[in-house]
């Protein structure tokens, strides 16, 4: 898809599809009083486990910088 | 039912996945939390009492009861102001809860007699650009020479000639639909900046720092934590994150002197916390930006930086 914008920053910024999907991690439910994501099948927290599936860390994020929190 | 009186409050997103390490090292150490996310007040029975102050709450299962004299310290990780980022049509009971919830999550504010990570005042001043350059300058930091601008008048100042490192003052996110539009740092000639539109909005132009090693230094309190990002062992030109998914991070040892002012500059920024980004180039360090409200997980397993027992330390301080 090709946007035309007229101000620098945006004519050299990035565009791309919009991920408006379900940020939930795989395999996983949020637990309200751990205050955490746990694991469906052992109920150990996502954060202890050794291969976290999809963590939103700075590698895997969305592309919305740091700002996400924003929202 | 189970009553939680927390020393720690975590006042965070669901999808804060950052959040997760912090309660992980809170539960080893059996430390009292409670942790709200805005997608999940509309579900609790919340009554703030602003002048005592104290937060009674009822969720599914547990109750809570948030006062002074529990309390040691909140880790706010939600935003100090709505950004006009989203063009998704709210409908008017969306737009009036949203605005409503993200003020009653600042009211936290009356808890003012404990630790904070960051306050949302501090965040606010912070995440300014130009108060962090003029507050980098001011603690010690070398900052590239800076214009905010919408001009081409003076871009002379910030160029010898070679190519100026420009970007937002604000994060450049913009979304039309089911696109959405991202502006990372770009390194411009003068001369298209000279034939571009700039006028319609300021932007941040800035000496640009070619063969620089990037560094994210992260701070919490007095403890400081320095990766260099590089790909295939070298350094990265540009911004960085154009080549996150080929980016290493290693350790690197930042001299003492420099460690000690980005200690200083968080401090002096009234915040606990703080996400620098250092340029290294030529023996010296340059100031580009610090983020309050940084992200630091990815960083617990490469270079394997223990940011989130440092957090729960600070939070859970004893006199």
């Amino acid at each position: 898809m090709e946007k035309k914008f007229r101000h620098l920053l945006l004519e050299k910024a990035k565009t791309y599809p919009r991920f408006t999907g379900d940020l939930s991690p795989h395999g996983c439910r949020y637990d309200v009083l751990t205050g955490a994501w746990v694991l469906e099948d052992s109920g150990r927290l996502l954060a202890e486990s050794p291969e976290p599936p999809r963590l939103k860390t700075k590698k895997e994020d969305i592309e919305t910088g740091e700002d996400q929190k924003a929202e | 039912m189970q009553e939680i009186k927390p020393s720690v409050v975590i006042l965070a997103s669901r999808y804060d996945f950052t959040c997760d390490y912090v309660v992980s090292r809170l539960r080893s150490r059996g430390v009292s939390y409670l942790r709200l996310n805005s997608e999940d007040l509309t579900s609790l029975g919340l009554n703030l009492d602003p002048l005592a102050p104290r937060l009674d709450g009822r969720a599914d299962g547990f109750s809570f009861s948030v006062t002074p004299q529990d309390l040691r310290a909140i880790f706010f990780r939600r935003p100090v102001f709505l950004r006009e980022t989203d063009s998704s049509p709210r409908t008017p009971e969306e737009q009036f809860e949203r605005s409503q919830w993200a003020a009653f999550m600042r009211s936290f504010m009356v808890f003012d007699n404990c630790r904070w990570m960051n306050h949302p005042t501090a965040t606010y001043k912070a995440e300014n650009k130009a108060i962090q350059l003029l507050y980098a300058s001011r603690t010690g930091l070398k900052v590239p020479a800076t214009l905010i601008t919408n001009t081409i008048d003076r871009l002379g100042t910030v160029t010898e000639g070679s190519a100026i490192a420009v970007k937002g003052l604000e994060t450049v996110l913009v979304r039309d639909r089911d696109f959405e539009t991202f502006g990372y740092t770009s390194l411009i000639e003068p001369d298209v900046i000279g034939s571009s539109e700039i006028s319609s909005s300021p932007m941040v132009a800035q000496q640009a720092l070619q063969h620089k090693l990037d560094l994210r230094v992260t701070v919490v309190d007095q403890d400081v934590f320095c990766a260099a990002v590089t790909e295939s062992g070298k350094p990265i030109y540009g911004d960085w994150r154009l080549r996150k998914n080929d980016a290493a991070f290693s350790e690197f040892e930042l001299p003492s002197e420099i460690s000690s002012l980005c200690v200083k500059l968080v401090k002096h920024l009234g915040l606990t916390f703080g996400a620098i980004d250092l340029a290294f180039q030529d023996g010296q360090y340059f100031f580009l930006e610090i983020n309050p409200t940084g992200e630091w997980a990815w960083l617990l397993r490469e270079p394997g930086f223990p940011i989130d027992e440092a957090i729960e330390r600070y939070l859970t301080w004893v006199e």
